[in-house]
């Protein structure tokens, strides 16, 4: 028979990361793993022979500085490349940057825009106060406001005493910040086209919203929490790529005596009592353990490992109607050698090394959006490229290259389906519209790989193929994570936790649902909660 | 010249409830008003010879403790169906069955909304207090309830009706309410709080009128108002400025150059219009000219009204249908696509309609067997559209419904945002004075800095639709009038 | 190559450069010193003359018939009275009264002023004319600056453009002729020192420096960079944006900013005006009392001395001003902060500029602040000194 204290449901990222925190408090604890490789979306995989492409996510930009410092990353292989620049290159011809040096970036704006580089300093400081403001939030678990247990109102009274302490402007901002949208929020900064398309992808990266639409501003606060852990040298590309995070989070596993078991996909929870006492896998082997924790989304946790008769009503509707729809693809493309953007003029091609962005304007992210929201995608997607060979040699043979582009919008329920004609379309659409930028890129590509939602639901096992396991919506954030009342990492089982991205705070590789998760059921252990 | 406790620069219903109550309570109050009659945004006036229509908004109801405590008589025409136009039309008499949270929701709203927005985030004890009795009463409605009512207040409409209401018709009318005078599409995050917001002041998908049309709530509280000793004054030159004197309002100046004084000046308009164009900006701090210049108004509603010869015939749809309101909104996702349209300056083919006949209950605003046709037209971008061809569109989507509209039409008046922005000094002819949303609502209304009707001009206050809550129910201006602690003379 | 902006001198000032010591001013690049040491180019400020590429100033024209009054009420200072010819330094601040920037307005004409600034301003500039008929106008980059300071200035320029300068009082211009062409010059300057500022288009940079440099042979000229200034505007007792203040703008939470009273310029509040940016929280603040005052402090440089000759070594005392904020002690207790600090060849000391309490802010107060001698760190007397440490009559004269 096969005990443990703790079986963690997949090996994402979040799995990871909450087995080496139970297993350093001397817990044994078992990960398992569907794939033949851990990382769940947060991998990198050799798709053509001596390219290594990123299927999933592609940069580090909110990754807890506690899980990095306290999970020792670094000793365990994980290499963070600051990322040097972003650039939008525009159709015209021009392009519009930014830097992590200060003065530069003003005059690239000025040049613009004088009047908006102005603003872009004062931006740039208000969002750093308002994240700084809402940062305490990631790492904790939500209160339950309708609670009285001191845990939750205490955890109230602290975030009361936050918001007290603002002051009143900045917290009139974050209000408004919280409730409309990214499009409009830029708007009232700055004038400048350019600047304000370049800004607004993070309010809609992960998201399917448009960046006219209320709800975007919370997630344009959410990114530059990550820029103020930059600071900390939590932001850029990984060696290796992201599949290298994952591996320097399974080793810190290893090394606190976490075992990882690969080819080993769950079948379902195993229920006796009312509780959770284990998880029988697809071959028919059972494991037992004093406590199951699902790695993997809300619907396929609750849905699919559980039976229906073993939950509340009200919880499976709740969960029924989570959102997560996907509104994103990923495309690798391999490259015989460098593309050219028209726009990068010659002497700046160290833009090509940071992060490359197709989003020229708000309208045209909107446009992006308003094509796909109704099952279809986008006829001009926006996209956040990279080069990470350009960074990273090892990512692909000598004097070839890899490209790796998140796209947006395509819908995960587009009408129809996702065929193997649909899935060629809009690779075709994409590598098109990127080709409108740089033009030699087409005879450039050696292969290209396009992960739609249903790829990557297929792939990496998420509900609908949504990255961040649910939409980031208001109505399904904090206190409402996945569900009304279960927001805490426990579920409606005895013994049953989450501790994936479909809990607080979400997703974008963070490590924190994994973390809060583990401090959550140890700090219920020390106050004699578990049973 | 002596002076005035209170002036009010405006005579929307708000204005005048706080008037009434201002005089009630022993003040001397003047309500001046450029225009030719009271209620500014809520008028009835004659847009063709011997036909009369709600010029402004379409519908209106007071608040029942403004209504009981000055003790207004009022006829009160309830619009008591709510048809969706349709292949099959859809009639609705009451709203569909919703979760208890929807009205838990309103409950909340309606609580918040009797009194001023508490200063945030650190309220006068007084403010806390109110505010922790509706938590409170939140709490207690149980966990389930508690995370459902907050869930409600972020969701998008299209999520929520798709999740409680079957019809997809009756989801469209439920959605197309919930955008009403919101330049948003029933996609995006926060817009269910149009729904609740309008259940909140009676406007909901059932709307209402008075006898003689929402100008006569405005005549009725002008004439209770006066009856409490107000003065009103129609017809006043204008432009009219506020006196700014060593940072303190100490009256306004008429068009003509005479000046009023008082104590206390209360601008019945939009936060934009008063702190733009009723005083220099140059009295206010650049971050409140910010603030201002902010606020989205984004009108984005037109009205149509036609003169017609006789009752129209819409297919399928009696009477009693007929005195209600007919909703041309094919689903929740043409209402999406109408904003499409709009936000890039382009009207919808088909756009949001929202269309009565008031002559059917209240024929008096007609000639005799002759009809009033009344047509809220959603998504029309501000001074994008033509009045022609608005005419048209609204014709060419009525038309399938009702084949000989057309033939019926005697008179016809288009207004555009822009003419309702010429018309009752509207800014960007927003009938509401600021869309109700949720970043520009309650302490965020209607300016953030600017709570508790206070202007950042001493003497000067914000009252109106423009403040919280919107709306014309007189809410405001009731509340406005409790806050302001005028020594008597 | 991703480069830092270059003034319209560059390519006179980098010919110049021997140690490799650039610094960053507003984006541009400029000399910290051109010698090796700064120490030449720090004494000729007060013994004979140097010349400072002061060009990444920025600088706005403000034109219109409400020009003067929208000035009026941007700024703290009454400028009410100005007239063609002045020029007036001041700050200005946000509404909650915490200063933005500092800088000067010279009246040019009737309807146009120039205002130069510390740091970007524009987009502030702008959104504070609505209600006033203005334009704001950035004249940047068009316009080189240099400062020409020290005794033997006024005669550099005058045997340079045969100009009459003895009747140019102090914060006023006038307009010389300088290789045919008018140019502006004003009788300012960061050094407290007798000085002027000679503003010059892009065009004609380069000429302008030539011809200066030229004539100042004769009044042994020494290019001087950013080191040697700071060292005079400490003497000075004048602030520096970044240094001895954070503006507004850039403050993470309020405690960072500053009000004018904080440093040392409440004397620039006039309050007697009538409106204008941040008037309301100035009063309410000045009737709380301001929490911080500016002074001047002269700090134990014989006992700095002597506790390093007592272990073998010489006092290396700072000819290049360092900038920390280095907190200040009355007994146990710290009522303040250093926020710059110099040895002063001038008047001998070595002097800082702090903010500390306003009750330990008279002049004599012994306060201590704590200083490294080699691997120690040790607590010296810095005394209260009026401010500023050096006015000489020639300044005004």
């Amino acid at each position: 028979m096969q005990r443990y204290d703790a079986i963690v449901i997949g090996g994402g990222h979040n799995g990871l990361v909450h087995a080496a925190y139970l297993a350093r408090a001397g817990k044994k604890v078992v990960v398992l793993e569907r794939r033949h490789v851990v990382g769940g979306a947060t991998v990198t995989e050799e798709i053509h022979p001596g390219f290594k492409f990123l299927t999933g996510s592609y940069l580090i930009s909110l990754l807890r500085p506690e899980v990095i410092r306290e999970l020792d990353l670094a000793r365990h292989g994980l290499e963070i490349m600051p990322l040097e620049s972003t650039v939008a290159p525009r159709l015209n011809g021009d392009y519009i940057a930014d830097w992590p040096d200060h003065d530069l970036t003003r005059e690239e704006i000025a040049r613009h825009s004088p009047r908006d580089a102005d603003a872009y300093g004062e931006y740039a400081t208000t969002m750093r106060r308002l994240a700084l403001a809402v940062k305490p939030l990631l790492d904790m678990a939500p209160p339950d406001p309708s609670s009285s247990a001191p845990r939750d109102r205490q955890a109230m009274a602290l975030i009361a005493e936050r918001l007290r302490a603002m002051p009143r402007a900045d917290f009139d901002l974050l209000a408004r910040l919280m409730t409309m949208s990214a499009g409009d929020f830029l708007d009232e900064w700055f004038e400048g086209e350019a600047l304000k398309g370049s800004k607004c992808t993070s309010g809609i990266i992960g998201t399917f919203l448009g960046p006219r639409s209320p709800g975007t501003g919370y997630v344009l606060l959410h990114h530059y929490i990550g820029e103020i852990d930059g600071v900390h040298r939590a932001w850029g590309f990984a060696r290796g790529g992201t599949g290298a995070l994952s591996q320097a989070i399974a080793s810190a596993a290893r090394a606190a005596g976490a075992e990882i078991r690969l080819e080993a996909p769950v079948a379902h929870v195993l229920i006796r009592g009312g509780a959770a006492v284990g998880v029988v896998l697809e071959n028919g082997d059972e494991l037992y353990a004093d406590l199951v924790v699902s790695n993997a989304d809300a619907k396929t946790t609750f849905l699919r490992l559980l039976e229906r008769k073993e939950l509340p009503d009200d919880f499976v509707r709740d969960i029924e109607r989570f959102k997560m729809t996907s509104p994103a693809c990923k495309v690798n493309l391999a490259l015989a050698g460098l593309p050219t953007f028209t726009a990068i003029p010659r002497g700046k091609e160290a833009l090509l090394r940071g992060s490359i962005e197709i989003a020229p304007s708000i309208d045209y992210v909107e446009q992006a959006y308003d094509d796909a929201k109704y099952g279809g995608w986008s006829k001009r997607p926006f996209m956040d490229a990279l080069i990470p060979s350009l960074l990273d040699p090892g990512m692909a043979p000598p004097g070839k290259h890899v490209m790796s582009l998140f796209v947006q919008y395509a819908s995960g329920d587009l009408t129809g389906g996702w065929t193997a004609e649909k899935k060629a379309e809009f690779l075709q659409v994409v590598i098109d519209t990127l080709a409108e930028y740089a033009p030699d890129l087409p005879g450039l590509i050696l292969h290209k790989h396009i992960n739609t939602p249903d790829d990557i639901q297929r792939s990496f096992g998420i509900t609908g193929g949504h990255i961040f396991h649910g939409e980031l919506a208001l109505h399904q954030i904090f206190f409402l994570r996945p569900a009304p009342g279960w927001a805490q990492y426990r579920t409606p089982v005895k013994n049953l936790w989450m501790c994936g991205s479909s809990t607080h705070p979400g997703g974008c590789i963070t490590g924190a649902p994994g973390r809060n998760a583990a401090m959550a059921i140890l700090r219920d252990e020390r106050e004699g909660r578990l049973s | 010249m002596s002076e005035r406790d209170v002036l009010f620069l405006g005579s929307s219903p708000n204005a005048l409830a706080a008037a009434a109550r201002l005089a009630r309570s022993g003040l001397r109050v003047l309500v001046l008003e450029t225009r030719a009659a009271v209620g500014g945004p809520v008028a009835t006036e004659a847009f063709a010879p011997g036909f009369r229509a709600d010029v402004g908004v379409a519908s209106a109801s007071l608040d029942p403790e403004v209504v009981a405590e000055l003790g207004l008589s009022v006829e009160v025409i309830r619009r008591a169906t709510v048809t969706a136009l349709g292949p099959t039309p859809v009639t609705l008499r009451a709203l569909p069955e919703l979760p208890s949270a929807v009205h838990h929701a309103v409950g909340l709203l309606r609580a918040l909304y009797r009194a001023a927005p508490p200063e945030l985030p650190v309220p006068t004890p007084e403010a806390a207090g109110s505010l922790g009795a509706i938590t409170a009463q939140l709490l207690g409605l149980g966990p389930r309830e508690v995370h459902e009512v907050l869930r409600l207040l972020f969701m998008p409409a299209r999520d929520f009706f798709d999740e409680t209401v079957p019809s997809e018709a009756v989801r469209a009318v439920l959605c197309g309410a919930s955008m009403r005078a919101l330049s948003e599409g029933p996609f995006a995050s926060g817009t269910l709080f149009g729904f609740l917001h309008h259940l909140a002041v009676d406007d909901g998908p059932f709307r209402s009128t008075a006898r003689g049309g929402v100008g006569a709530l405005a005549g009725a509280l002008a004439a209770a108002a006066q009856g409490f000793g107000a003065s009103v004054r129609t017809g006043v030159p204008g432009p009219i400025q506020v006196d700014v004197e060593g940072g303190v309002a100490r009256g306004v100046r008429l068009g003509d150059g005479e000046h009023l004084a008082a104590r206390i000046v209360v601008s019945d308009h939009d936060a934009r219009t008063t702190l733009t164009r009723l005083i220099s900006p140059a009295e206010l701090d650049p971050e409140t000219n910010r603030a201002a210049r902010c606020t989205r108004y984004r009108g984005s509603v037109a009205r149509v009204h036609l003169a017609l010869s006789g009752l129209p015939s819409f297919a399928g749809l009696d009477r009693d249908a007929l005195g209600g309101t007919l909703v041309l909104a094919p689903s929740v996702a043409a209402l999406e696509q109408a904003w499409d349209r709009a936000k890039r300056g382009a009207l919808a083919a088909r756009p949001y309609l929202e269309v009565t006949l008031p002559t059917v209950a209240d024929p008096g605003l007609a000639p005799a067997g002759q009809h009033v046709l009344d047509a809220w037209v959603q998504y029309v971008p501000y001074g994008r559209v033509d009045r022609a061809a608005l005419l048209q569109t609204v014709m060419d989507t009525l038309a399938p419904f009702a084949p000989g509209l057309a033939g019926q039409v005697l008179h016809h008046a288009v207004s555009l945002p822009e003419d309702l922005e010429a018309r009752f000094g509207l800014t960007e002819g927003h009938l509401y004075g600021g869309e109700v949303r949720l970043d520009q609502a309650f302490f965020l209304r209607p300016i953030p800095g600017c709570v508790g009707y206070e202007s950042p001009i001493p003497g000067l206050y914000l009252g109106g639709s423009a403040a919280h809550p919107g709306g014309y129910t007189g809410r405001s201006g009731w509340n406005l009038a409790g806050r302001l602690a005028v020594p008597r003379r | 190559m991703l480069n830092l902006k270059t003034t319209p001198f560059h390519e006179r000032t980098a010919a110049l450069m021997q140690g490799n010591q650039w610094r960053r001013w507003a984006g541009h690049t400029v000399a910290s010193a051109y010698e090796l040491t700064p120490d030449r180019e720090t004494l000729a400020i007060r013994n004979a003359c140097v010349l400072i590429d002061v060009s990444p100033l920025f600088k706005y024209h403000v034109r219109g018939p409400g020009a003067r009054a929208y000035l009026n009420r941007l700024v703290t200072r009454d400028v009410s009275r100005m007239e063609v010819g002045h020029l007036t330094y001041t700050p200005w601040c946000n509404a909650r009264g915490k200063v933005i920037d500092d800088g000067t307005i010279a009246q040019l004409s009737d309807e146009l002023f120039r205002l130069t600034a510390a740091e970007s301003n524009l987009r502030w500039l702008q959104d504070n004319a609505p209600g006033f008929q203005v334009e704001i106008e950035e004249v940047s980059d068009e316009l080189g600056a240099l400062s020409l300071q020290g005794p033997r200035s006024r005669a550099l320029l005058e045997s340079l453009t045969g100009a009459d300068l003895a009747g140019l009082k102090y914060h006023r211009f006038t307009h010389v002729n300088l290789l045919g062409e008018p140019t502006l010059v004003s009788r300012t300057g960061y050094t407290g020192d007798l000085g002027y500022e000679i503003w010059v288009p892009r065009a004609r940079a380069l000429a302008a420096w030539d011809a200066i440099v030229e004539a100042g042979r004769s009044f042994a000229l020494q290019p001087a960079g950013i080191w040697a200034m700071d060292v005079s505007r400490i003497e000075a007792g004048l602030i520096m944006l970044d240094v001895d203040y954070t503006p507004a703008s850039r403050a993470m939470a309020e405690v960072q900013a500053s009000s004018p009273f904080e440093i040392g310029l409440g004397w620039a509040v006039h309050f007697a005006k009538g409106n204008f940016v941040g008037r309301r929280a100035l009063l309410e603040e000045k009737q709380r009392g301001p929490a911080l005052a500016l002074v001047g402090l002269e700090i134990d440089h014989v006992a700095f001395t002597r506790a390093h000759e007592a272990i073998g070594l010489t006092a290396p005392l700072p000819f290049i001003p360092w900038r920390a904020v280095t907190p200040v002690f009355q007994g146990a207790e710290q009522v303040g902060y250093v926020t710059c600090a110099t040895w002063s060849s001038t008047v001998k000391k070595y002097l800082a500029l702090a903010q500390v309490s306003p009750a330990a802010a008279k002049v004599g107060t012994t306060l201590t602040i704590d200083l490294m001698v080699d691997r120690r760190r040790e607590p010296f007397a810095a005394t209260v000194a009026a401010l500023p440490f050096f006015n000489p009559e020639r300044k005004r004269a």
